[in-house]
């Protein structure tokens, strides 16, 4: 599976067009070089979540067939042509297009949930646990994660980086915690991703690769993760609580660290949290 | 059943009675249409003997019939036979939920124990449709609950399932034996719980891709406890809830029947292994959570259950290497789904050793519009040269050429079903670009079994006038981003005798198009067209001249349209004129 933005391909990337930065792609392009270079060092394994890229609109963001407003809040018109985002797409992006490829929202969803269940697999099994000892065959069964509802309003949110065009999308309910979001971020926007491995031990590694920190996260590198609230505010992502900044995230941005100081002395004081913090 | 195509259980309806006089006669080529009353009358005047006779005989020999079309035929031939065959027919099928009401259908067939339904149009599942267009099972339910008692067997296709009608059906069918639910949504583990604990004779409960809310009651645990199930097949891949798996796995071990199971992606893989282990009777294994499957290979020498897994519709992320290890155990394999993370090289593995294949499906990974994909022409022609008894094909790639498809043409002559879609919308031949015309030509033209087609890529009028010159069987047409003019879908509508289901997508084709197949649309279940370039009077003119047609506009409210051009058409025969469920954004033309 591809996973760079197809900048070098001059492809479109589907979906996402917004552009933060306004740069062109000749000199994305040399950025993009220099990132991967910054980011030779680290695992090369492909930890690859392809199914948390980037999905056709109405496929991704509609995970409920039943209820949404099934565009989703980026909704493209059907007409092919058109142009795009709500934030204004790039001359590059793809026009965003209901429905295309056709494929079912099911289908989608099931290659998210494969990454999920990885997670949800261990909540339940303790669940469980204590109520085999039930004997009566109508017992409550509480589920673990959120309700439909709920669900609706997460999943896949926009990812900009600065100086890139083209945006990509997350979904979030893959994941539980900064880690393994920053990883991922990490592995889709800093290098790209040449073999597939299985969900199962793509997993495994991830998990092993935890304990060595994100970049993005801990302050150490070029680019600093940060996401936009309700109120349109922007934060720094790890701040919060993980369950607290899911209901209140909107979408993200790699930001550059020289613009994230304008977040004001909190980032400042996390910088220096994150440093001494051991990995 | 299988899930995306055709091949439904046998009967359909057709020809109804019509009490008032219908305009429209049964149609020459005789496959279809309105009855307009009884065949030659002269037959029934000169029977020698008591028609109580006659209609024994026929009931005796007509009971044979097993088939769909060999039944409508029979109930054309006199109203004697068609009152006979209807006493007779024990599996009706409904492909247009709206085509017929519920006591219609329940009048004219008294006798029936399988029904299958289909609702929403296909284009529903990419999200074309707005939610709650209709297709409701309840006022089927409540009107069978009467009529047929004694039904055994329920099969539903993209409706609309309350977890009300589940509790009625489940109350109202002593010897309900099995439902299978295929893209329904509107019900939840509470409705299962009702069918699971109240259907003793339960031996199929199909859950395929259908929307599942949650409850408080924990259906697997429903199940009744003591005494041994008559559960043949469990599938519940799409259930995205947790389940008890300790009830599940005495479930299993109560189940001696059991072949075939399908769960979900909240069963671990090892949780897998304890039920194959307890149950080794099962032939069908399906699960949501799935990880590398040369592990299980390994652990399990038994060759069938690598065949089995390979042959599950679950969805795994392998690459070419782990599919290998495990594809070369698989010499049997007829059906294949598969991620296009095999690669091309994984394909050619799977064209190397499963000689016997009949259906592929490959889906992407990476639903976008990129200009690179893992597998391309080069993958497809492999198929085509391995898998030659190859009868169905589903193939997502980036990009095609002609000379691949063509070679599939030549290579697999069996081809029925033959879908390609070309992500990249207008996209030629990337080696020649000239448009994609002349591969779909040739598969019209070669592959003489072909009934469903599915095109895309850069296709001018010319793919069309191949389609209407050489498909002369094909019932079930897909387009998307296709053709240049209205030519294009005269060619088809002009061409295409048997063609029973259309659905174009953001195509050019206007209402001079949509007039030229007047002479047709009787014979077809349904048409449909987003985003094309209808205006409402050109629908509107359509309405006026098939009466018998409901004829609906649909507005998405998502959607700005800049000029007066219709969004959506939809239009079905029915002998119900227009219905009364149809919510605000549809207008039903008249």
């Amino acid at each position: 599976m591809d996973g760079t933005l197809g900048l070098l391909g001059g492809g479109g990337g589907g979906g996402g067009g917004g552009s933060s930065g306004a740069s062109t792609n000749e000199s994305t392009v040399s950025k993009v070089e220099v990132l991967e270079q910054d980011f030779v060092g680290m695992s090369s394994e492909a930890t690859s979540y392809p199914a948390e890229a980037e999905l056709e609109l109405g496929l991704g963001l509609s995970l409920d067939r039943a209820t949404a407003a099934s565009v989703g809040p980026v909704s493209g018109t059907k007409r092919a042509a058109d142009s795009v985002s709500q934030e204004g797409g790039s001359p590059t992006a793809v026009s965003q297009v209901v429905g295309w490829p056709p494929i079912r929202a099911y289908r989608m969803n099931s290659l998210v949930n494969q990454a999920k269940s990885q997670r949800a697999e261990e909540d339940k099994m303790i669940g469980e646990k204590d109520k085999s000892r039930d004997a009566s065959k109508k017992k409550i069964y509480t589920k673990a994660d959120l309700t439909a509802k709920e669900k609706c309003h997460l999943g896949f949110v926009k990812v900009n980086m600065d100086g890139v065009p083209i945006g990509r999308k997350v979904d979030l309910n893959a994941h539980s915690c900064y880690e393994t979001l920053a990883q991922m971020l990490e592995d889709m926007f800093f290098r790209s991703t040449t073999t597939v491995s299985s969900i199962g031990s793509g997993g495994e590694k991830e998990q092993s690769t935890k304990a060595s920190g994100s970049k993005l996260l801990d302050g150490s590198s070029e680019f600093v993760l940060t996401y936009e609230d309700k109120e349109g505010d922007w934060m720094l992502v790890g701040d919060v609580p993980w369950g607290m900044f899911l209901t209140s995230v909107k979408r993200l941005r790699i930001m550059r660290t020289s613009e994230a100081n304008g977040l004001g002395p909190r980032f400042q004081e996390r910088n220096d949290r994150q440093r001494s913090k051991p990995i | 059943m299988s899930e995306d195509d055709d091949r439904s259980p046998p009967l359909d309806l057709r020809g109804a009675d019509i009490a008032e006089s219908s305009s429209k006669t049964r149609n020459c080529s005789g496959v279809t249409g309105f009855v307009a009353g009884p065949g030659p009358s002269t037959m029934e005047f000169q029977a020698p003997y008591p028609d109580q006779v006659l209609e024994n005989v026929l009931e005796n020999v007509l009971q044979f019939l097993s088939t769909r079309r060999d039944r409508n035929a029979a109930s054309l031939v006199c109203k004697s036979w068609c009152r006979v065959e209807a006493l007779t027919r024990s599996e009706l099928f409904i492909g247009n939920c709206y085509s017929v009401s519920p006591q219609r259908a329940t009048a004219r067939f008294a006798r029936v124990q399988a029904v299958a339904i289909k609702g929403r149009p296909r284009f529903a599942d990419f999200n074309l449709l707005p939610p709650g267009w209709g297709a409701h099972f309840a006022p089927w339910v409540i009107a069978m609950a009467k009529a047929y008692p004694w039904l055994e067997k329920v099969y539903l296709k993209r409706m609309s399932v309350s977890n009300d009608d589940l509790a009625r059906l489940a109350e109202s069918f002593p010897s309900f034996k099995e439902l299978v639910l295929v893209c329904c949504e509107g019900f939840g583990t509470n409705g299962l719980a009702a069918v699971a604990s109240k259907c003793r004779l339960l031996r199929v409960l199909d859950l395929i891709e259908s929307e599942v809310s949650g409850g408080e009651l924990d259906w697997i645990a429903s199940f009744p406890e003591s005494g041994a199930s008559c559960l043949e097949s469990l599938i519940f891949d799409c259930v995205e809830w947790p389940i008890n798996f300790e009830a599940l796995e005495r479930l299993v071990v109560r189940s001696p029947s059991l072949k075939k199971l399908r769960l979900n992606r909240f069963v671990s893989i090892g949780q897998l292994y304890r039920l194959m282990v307890r149950a080794p009777q099962l032939t069908h294994i399906g699960t949501g959570s799935f990880s590398a499957p040369e592990g299980v290979a390994q652990d399990d020498p038994e060759p069938d259950y690598t065949a089995a897994f390979a042959a599950c519709k679950s969805y795994a992320n392998i690459n070419a290497e782990q599919l290998k290890s495990v594809i070369l155990h698989c010499h049997k394999l007829q059906t294949f789904w598969v991620l296009d993370s095999i690669c091309d090289e994984g394909l050619q593995a799977v064209a190397a050793t499963c000689k016997d294949l009949r259906e592929l499906r490959v889906f992407p990974i990476d639903a976008q519009e990129n200009t690179e994909g893992p597998v391309s022409e080069v993958g497809l022609r492999a198929i085509s040269e391995g898998c030659r008894k190859l009868q169905s094909i589903l193939y997502f790639c980036q990009h095609m050429t002609n000379e691949a498809v063509i070679t599939m043409s030549n290579n697999c002559p069996d081809l029925e079903v033959f879908r390609l879609c070309i992500m990249g919308r207008h996209r030629p031949d990337h080696v020649t670009r000239e448009p994609m015309d002349e591969g779909f030509g040739a598969i019209v033209r070669n592959c003489k079994k072909l009934t469903r087609l599915a095109v895309s890529g850069l296709l001018t009028d010319r793919a069309f006038n191949y389609i209407g010159k050489y498909g002369k069987l094909v019932r079930t047409l897909s387009v998307a981003f296709a053709g240049d003019s209205d030519m294009g879908l005269k060619y088809v509508l002009e061409g295409c005798p048997r063609l029973q289901k259309l659905e174009i997508r953001d195509s050019p084709f206007g209402d001079a198009a949509l007039l030229s197949g007047l002479h047709h649309y009787y014979n077809m279940r349904f048409l449909w067209m987003s985003s094309c370039s209808l205006s409402p009077q050109g629908c509107q003119e359509i309405a006026r001249a098939l009466p018998r047609l409901v004829v609906e506009t649909i507005k998405d409210e998502n959607e700005e349209r800049v000029d007066d051009t219709v969004g959506t058409l939809y239009m079905y025969r029915s002998l119900e004129g227009p219905r009364d469920d149809a919510p605000g954004f549809v207008t039903i033309l008249q």
